[in-house]
C-alpha cells in the first residue's frame, strides 16, 4: 500500500515518514547574517529564488527555527553566541555551513578566524563558494530535506553525550558545554 | 586630491619649528619629533589651518627602531580640500590621546590599543576594540603570526558524531586558536558600560535588525537610550594583518569581501592606491569601464540599503522591490567578472576581462528601466506619512559632527557636508562624466534617505555616459596596460604568448617589487571614503597596509546621536548611516 | 423537554462547526497570506508542497506540534502556559456573536447561525478584545526576555488606547441601530436599506484603525517589531506554543474582528438573491474576506509606526475624533427623530 499511494509524496504509511515530511517541508531558518553569505541567502529568499516556494520562512527567535544556516565567516569572538543560538533551538534542528568561511576557515587562516563551524556546532550540510550562490544554498536545502528523508529523525543530543565522554573538562569548557 | 599646497606647509612650518616636512609625489606629511607637542600641533592644525576634518588615525610598528610606534593622523581641510598627515614616533605607552580635539579619534585609538598595545594618555577607557578582553595578544604587531598561536584542541564535530573516515573527510590542524567562551564575552560587555537606566538590552550580535554582527549595548530608561556603547570585532577577519602576508595582487579579492556590498568599488580604492605607488598608468577603456562598474555596484549596494532600511522600519515590500533591481544588476556584473557578489573583476593596470558580448545593451535598458522603478520607489515611501514621521527629525547629525568623527560619503553629505572624493579628487573617469553631488538641510534620517535616492539616479546618469564612451570606442582598444612590469597580462595573452607567459607566471609565483614610498589613496565608496594607506619598503607585499574604513567612523557618531532617542529611532538611525560589518572590523 | 434537548445538540453542533471552520480557517490563512505577500512581492508563495502549496499548512502544523518542547531557564511556568490559552480563547470566543447568515428553518425550528444570541453582543468583543491583551502580557512577562518584556509592555499600551477609541466608533453605530444585538444591526441596516458605512464612513475608518492596532498588523505591529524586538512577545516560545500565538492574533482575531466590520458597516449578509439559498451565507464570507484581504494589503505595503506615535496618535487625534463623530450621531438621531 505505501507504495502505490506514495507516488504524490504525501500519503505515507508510517508516523516517522510522516513526521519526516512535515519536518522537511516546513524547515524555517533563523534570520541571521554572518558575513558576505548572509546577502546571498537574502537572495535566496528574495523575489527571483523565493525559498517560500519550498515552505521556507525566515524566523528571527531561533526558538522558533529548525535550520541554522552559518552564513559567513564564524570569527572566534563569535563562537560561543553562535553556539548559544544552536543550544536555544529545540530539536529536531539541522545546521548548514554555507560557503567556505564557515565550512573550513575559508581565505582567511588567520588568528581570529574559527577554521570551520563544525569545531562548535555538528553540520549537516556543506556548501561550497565564496559566497555560493542562491542556487546553490537551494541545492543545499534540498539536500537537507533528502537527508531528513533519509535519516527520517536525527538525534544529536544522544550522539553528542557519547562524544563528551571522552573530552576533557577544559575542551568542554571551551567549546561552551 | 591635492595635497596640502606649499603655502599651507610653509606657515605651519613657520609657527613650529621642531617639525620637518616629507612630500612625496601622493604623500604630504609632517614629522613630529616631540611626542608631548602633538596635541598643540593638532590643535593649531585644527583651529588656525583649518583642518578640521578627521579623516583617520592608524599605527605602524617597526620593531627595530628606537621608539617602536610611528602614529599617523590623516586630516582635511574641508574648504580648500587640502588634504594632510601628521607623523609622530612613540613608545608604547606615551602618546597623548587626540580624543578631546577629534572625538572621532576615541574609536581609532581604541582599535590601536586592540591591535598594537599602545596606550594613550588621557583615553579613559582604552578598551579591547575586536578582540574580547583577556585576549593576550597584539596581532598587528611584527612579532605576532598570521595564523595565531594555536592553544586549544578543537576537533571537528562531523567528524567525531559521523565516524572517522580514510582517507579523512576533513583535512585540518586539531589545535586551533583560543576560542573565547560566554565568560569571557560577559566579561567584555561588562567593561563596556556602567548600568545607569532601568535596565541594560543587549542589540546584537546576532539580531535581525543589525545589519550584520554589530552588537550594541543600550542602557534604557523606559524605551529611552541613555547610554550607549557599540561592540565590533564580531568580523574581525584579520584584513589588514592579511596583506601584509600576501603579495599586492593577491589582496584585491579580498577587498570584495570588506564591504561586500560594494565589491567593485573597493577593488577601484585599492587598485588605485597600488596604481599610485608603482605609477601605472591605465588605459582609457578601463577607466571607463571600471566607473560604469562601480556606479552599477553604487546603485547595487543603496539599494540594499534601501530594502533593508525600510524592512526595519516595517515595509516588508520595499525589500523585495529592491532586491527584484539587485538581481538584474548582479546578472550584469557575473556576465562580465563570473562573479555575482565578491566579483574581483578589477586587476592591477585594467581589468581582467574585456567587455562581454552585450553588455552595453543591457546595461543601457537596464538604466532606461530603473528611472520608473526608482519612481516606484519613491512612491511607496518618500510622501508616506509613516515614513515621514519615522524618519523627519530623528538622528540629527549636524555638520560639526561630520568633521568631528569622520563621517564621510551619504552620512556627510546628508549633513550638508559636499565631500565627495569623486569630484574633489577624480578617479577613473570621474573627470570626463558629467554628474552633481546631492547635499542634505539638517542631515536627519529623511536627508540621508533622500541624498541615497538622489545617488542612485546620478549613478544612472553616469553609467548612460561611460555607455556612451564606451560603444564609440574601437573593439580593440587595450582594457589592461599589460606592458608595465607589475601588471599581470590577462588571460587570452597568456596563453597565446611565450613572453607574457613567463611574465604573468613570474609575477604570480614570485610578485613584483614596489618601489619604495607611501601613499594614501581613497576613493569614493556607497558608504564613503575608503582609503588604503600603504607602506612599501620595496617588497612585494606592502610593510603595512592600513584600510580607512568608512563604516567604522561613520558608525563612531551612533552612541552621541542616539542619546535620548528610543529604540525605534536607533533602528531608524543605523539604516540610515547603513555599515556593512565587514568593514568596520575588517 | 425534547426542546431543550433539541436546542442543546443545535448548539453542540454549531460549536462544532465554528470551532472547526475558524481554527482551519485559521491555519489556511497562514497559506493564503504566504500567497498574497508572495504575488504582491513579484515571487510566486508556497507552491511545492502539494497543489499550489496547498498542504503547506499541514506540513506547518505537523512540524510545529512534534517540536521538542523546551522551557527557556527562569521561566514563571504557569503564567508561560497560561498565556497561551490566553491568547487563543478569546480570539475563538470572538466567532460566539459572528452572525454567519440569515436565520432558516430546519423542521419547523427557527436557528440563527449563530452560537450565542447576546443582545449585548457589540459589548461581549470589546470584551473578548481586551482580554486577549493578557496573553500577550503574560507572555511577555512569564518569558524572563527583555525582548519579550518589552513588546508585552508596548502592546499593554496598545491595547488600552485602542480599545477606547473602538468602543466610541462602535458606539455610533448602536446609536443607529438602537441595539448591540448583531441581528438587530443586520436586519436594521436591511430595514433602512442602507448599510451604515454611508452614514458612518469616519467611524468605520476609526474601526479599521483599531481592527489593524488589535490584532497587531502592520502599521501597528510595535510590540513584535522584527529590527527592535527579533519577535516581540513571544521571543521565548517554540514549537506549537509559538504557533498559537499568530494564529490567534494574526489570524482569528482578524478574522473576527473584520466579521464585526461587515456587521456593523456592511450589512452582514445583506445583498441581493443571486446565489440561491445560501447567498446570505456566501455575502457575509465575501464581504468579510474583502476586509481581510484589505487588512494584508496594508499589512505588506506599509511601514511601521513608533511605539509612542501610536499612543499618541490614538489620544490625540483618534479618540477627539471619534468622540466628536459620537455626539454628531447623537443630535441627528435625536432631530431626525
Amino acid at each position: 500500500m505505501a507504495s502505490s499511494i506514495n507516488g504524490n509524496g504525501f500519503i505515507t504509511t508510517t508516523v516517522d515518514e510522516l513526521l519526516s515530511w512535515g519536518r522537511r517541508n516546513a524547515l524555517w531558518p533563523v534570520t541571521i547574517g554572518l558575513a558576505c553569505c548572509a546577502i546571498e541567502m537574502m537572495h535566496a529568499a528574495a523575489s527571483r529564488f523565493d525559498i517560500d516556494r519550498l515552505g521556507m520562512i525566515f524566523r528571527a527567535s531561533p526558538r522558533q527555527a529548525d535550520v541554522l544556516i552559518v552564513a559567513g565567516t564564524v570569527v572566534n569572538k563569535v563562537a560561543p553566541m553562535l553556539k548559544l543560538i544552536w543550544d536555544q533551538m529545540p530539536e529536531p534542528k539541522w545546521c548548514i555551513s554555507m560557503g567556505g568561511c564557515a565550512s573550513a576557515g575559508g581565505p582567511f587562516p588567520t588568528y581570529s578566524t574559527l577554521q570551520g563551524v563544525d569545531r562548535i556546532i555538528p553540520v549537516d550540510v556543506y556548501i561550497p563558494g565564496c559566497p555560493p550562490t542562491p542556487q546553490g544554498l537551494i541545492y543545499g536545502l534540498l539536500e537537507l530535506q533528502r537527508k531528513i528523508r533519509e535519516k527520517k529523525v536525527t538525534r544529536y543530543e544522544k550522539a553528542f553525550e557519547e562524544f563528551k565522554k571522552d573530552l576533557s573538562p577544559e575542551l568542554l569548557s571551551g567549546i561552551g558545554v | 586630491m591635492p595635497w596640502a599646497s606649499s603655502q599651507t606647509l610653509d606657515r605651519i612650518k613657520h609657527a613650529f619649528r621642531k617639525i620637518t616636512i616629507d612630500t612625496q609625489p601622493n604623500f604630504v606629511c609632517l614629522n613630529v619629533e616631540d611626542t608631548q607637542e602633538i596635541t598643540n600641533i593638532l590643535k593649531h592644525l585644527k583651529d588656525i589651518e583649518d583642518f578640521r576634518y578627521f579623516i583617520d588615525f592608524h599605527v605602524i610598528d617597526f620593531p627595530k627602531e628606537k621608539d617602536r610606534f610611528l602614529g599617523q593622523y590623516i586630516l582635511v581641510n574641508p574648504y580648500t580640500f587640502e588634504r594632510l598627515a601628521v607623523k609622530v614616533w612613540f613608545k608604547s605607552n606615551k602618546l597623548p590621546t587626540a580624543k578631546e580635539i577629534f572625538p572621532g579619534a576615541k574609536w581609532a585609538e581604541r582599535e590601536a590599543y586592540d591591535m598594537f598595545g599602545v596606550e594613550f594618555e588621557g583615553h579613559e577607557d582604552v578598551k579591547r576594540m575586536f578582540m574580547w578582553e583577556d585576549y593576550k595578544y597584539f596581532p598587528l604587531r611584527k612579532d605576532f603570526p598570521l595564523g595565531g598561536i594555536p592553544e586549544q584542541k578543537l576537533p571537528s564535530l562531523t567528524e567525531v558524531l559521523e565516524g572517522n573516515t580514510f582517507p579523512p573527510s576533513h583535512d585540518y590542524d586539531i589545535m586551533h586558536t583560543y576560542v573565547p567562551n560566554m565568560k569571557d564575552i560577559e566579561k567584555t560587555e561588562k567593561s563596556r558600560i556602567t548600568k545607569k537606566g532601568q535596565l541594560v538590552l543587549n542589540w546584537g550580535p546576532l539580531h535581525p535588525g543589525t545589519h550584520g554582527t554589530m552588537w550594541f549595548l543600550f542602557d534604557l530608561e523606559g524605551e529611552h537610550i541613555i547610554q550607549t556603547d557599540v561592540i565590533l570585532g564580531q568580523l574581525h577577519r584579520g584584513m589588514e594583518k592579511i596583506a601584509e602576508n600576501l603579495h599586492y595582487f593577491q589582496f584585491l579579492p579580498y577587498t570584495d569581501r570588506m564591504d561586500y556590498l560594494s565589491a567593485v568599488c573597493n577593488e577601484l580604492s585599492y587598485v588605485q592606491a597600488v596604481e599610485k605607488l608603482a605609477n601605472i598608468e591605465v588605459p582609457l577603456k578601463a577607466r571607463y569601464i571600471r566607473t560604469m562598474f562601480a556606479e552599477l555596484q553604487r546603485i547595487n549596494s543603496h539599494l540594499l540599503w534601501l530594502g533593508t532600511g525600510a524592512l526595519d522600519l516595517g515595509a516588508l515590500t520595499v525589500f523585495l522591490y529592491a532586491f527584484r533591481e539587485r538581481e538584474k544588476i548582479m546578472d550584469i556584473i557575473e556576465g562580465n567578472a563570473g562573479f555575482r557578489l565578491t566579483s574581483a573583476f578589477l586587476r592591477i593596470g585594467g581589468v581582467h576581462y574585456d567587455l562581454a558580448k552585450g553588455t552595453l545593451e543591457v546595461a543601457k535598458y537596464f538604466v532606461k528601466d530603473f528611472y520608473s522603478k526608482l519612481k516606484e520607489y519613491h512612491g511607496l515611501l518618500t510622501r508616506n506619512r509613516i515614513w515621514l514621521k519615522r524618519t523627519k527629525d530623528v538622528g540629527v547629525i549636524t555638520q560639526e559632527d561630520v568633521y568631528q568623527y569622520g563621517l564621510t560619503g551619504p552620512v556627510a553629505r546628508g549633513s550638508g557636508v559636499a565631500y565627495d572624493i569623486r569630484k574633489i579628487d577624480p578617479y577613473a573617469a570621474y573627470d570626463l562624466v558629467d554628474f552633481d553631488i546631492p547635499v542634505g538641510d539638517i542631515g536627519d534620517v529623511y536627508d540621508r534617505y533622500l541624498v541615497r535616492m538622489e545617488e542612485m539616479y546620478q549613478s544612472a546618469r553616469i553609467v548612460e555616459q561611460c555607455i556612451e564612451a564606451l560603444e564609440k570606442m574601437p573593439e580593440n582598444e587595450p582594457y589592461v596596460n599589460k606592458k608595465h612590469p607589475a601588471v599581470i597580462p590577462p588571460k587570452e595573452y597568456v596563453f597565446n604568448d611565450l613572453e607574457d607567459m613567463v611574465k604573468s607566471f613570474r609575477i604570480v609565483v614570485h610578485g613584483e617589487n614596489i618601489p619604495k614610498g607611501e601613499v594614501y589613496s581613497s576613493g569614493e565608496n556607497p558608504r564613503g571614503e575608503l582609503g588604503f594607506y600603504i607602506y612599501s619598503i620595496g617588497k612585494s607585499s606592502p610593510y603595512r597596509l592600513r584600510i580607512r574604513s568608512c563604516s567604522f567612523y561613520n558608525l563612531s557618531v551612533f552612541p552621541k546621536v542616539i542619546y535620548k532617542h528610543t529604540i525605534s529611532d536607533a533602528v531608524a538611525l543605523l539604516g540610515s548611516i547603513d555599515p556593512v560589518v565587514g568593514e568596520t572590523d575588517r | 423537554m425534547n426542546d431543550i434537548i433539541f436546542t442543546a445538540v443545535v448548539i453542540a453542533i454549531k460549536i462544532l462547526i465554528v470551532l472547526a471552520v475558524t481554527l482551519g480557517l485559521g491555519a489556511y490563512l497562514t497559506w493564503y497570506e504566504r500567497k498574497f505577500a508572495g504575488h504582491l512581492q513579484a515571487r510566486r508563495g508556497p507552491t511545492v508542497v502539494g497543489p499550489f502549496g496547498l498542504l503547506q499548512p499541514l506540513a506547518d502544523g505537523l512540524k510545529l506540534m512534534t517540536k521538542a518542547p523546551i522551557l527557556p531557564r527562569g521561566v514563571d511556568t504557569k503564567l508561560y502556559y497560561m498565556a497561551i490559552m490566553m491568547a487563543l480563547v478569546p480570539a475563538i470566543m470572538l466567532f460566539a456573536v459572528v452572525p454567519f447568515g440569515p436565520s432558516f428553518k430546519i423542521m419547523g425550528h427557527e436557528i440563527k447561525p449563530i452560537v450565542a444570541n447576546l443582545n449585548i453582543a457589540i459589548l461581549y468583543v470589546f470584551a473578548m478584545g481586551s482580554m486577549a491583551a493578557y496573553g500577550t502580557l503574560f507572555a511577555g512577562w512569564a518569558s524572563n526576555s527583555k525582548y519579550a518584556f518589552i513588546g508585552s509592555l508596548r502592546k499593554a499600551a496598545l491595547i488600552v488606547s485602542y480599545e477606547v477609541v473602538l468602543g466610541f466608533a462602535a458606539l455610533s453605530v448602536i446609536l443607529l441601530a438602537g441595539s448591540m444585538n448583531v441581528f438587530d444591526i443586520v436586519n436594521a441596516q436591511i430595514k433602512s436599506g442602507v448599510w451604515y458605512i454611508v452614514y458612518q464612513p469616519i467611524s468605520f475608518i476609526l474601526f479599521l484603525f483599531c481592527l489593524l492596532a488589535e490584532s497587531g498588523r502592520v502599521p501597528f505591529d510595535i510590540q513584535e517589531a522584527e529590527a527592535e524586538l527579533v519577535t516581540g512577545y513571544n521571543v521565548e516560545y517554540g514549537g506549537m506554543k509559538f504557533g498559537i500565538f499568530p494564529l490567534a492574533e494574526w489570524y482569528l482575531n482578524v478574522l473576527a474582528l473584520c466579521a464585526i466590520a461587515s456587521v456593523l458597516y456592511f450589512g452582514g449578509w445583506a445583498g441581493p438573491h443571486i446565489f440561491g439559498p445560501f447567498s446570505g451565507f456566501i455575502w457575509f464570507l465575501a464581504k468579510t474576506f474583502g476586509l481581510l484581504f484589505f487588512v494584508l494589503w496594508v499589512h505588506w505595503t506599509l511601514p511601521r509606526y513608533q511605539a509612542k506615535d501610536v499612543v499618541e496618535f490614538a489620544w490625540k487625534y483618534l479618540l477627539p475624533i471619534s468622540i466628536i463623530n459620537l455626539v454628531g450621531t447623537a443630535f441627528f438621531i435625536y432631530f431626525k427623530g
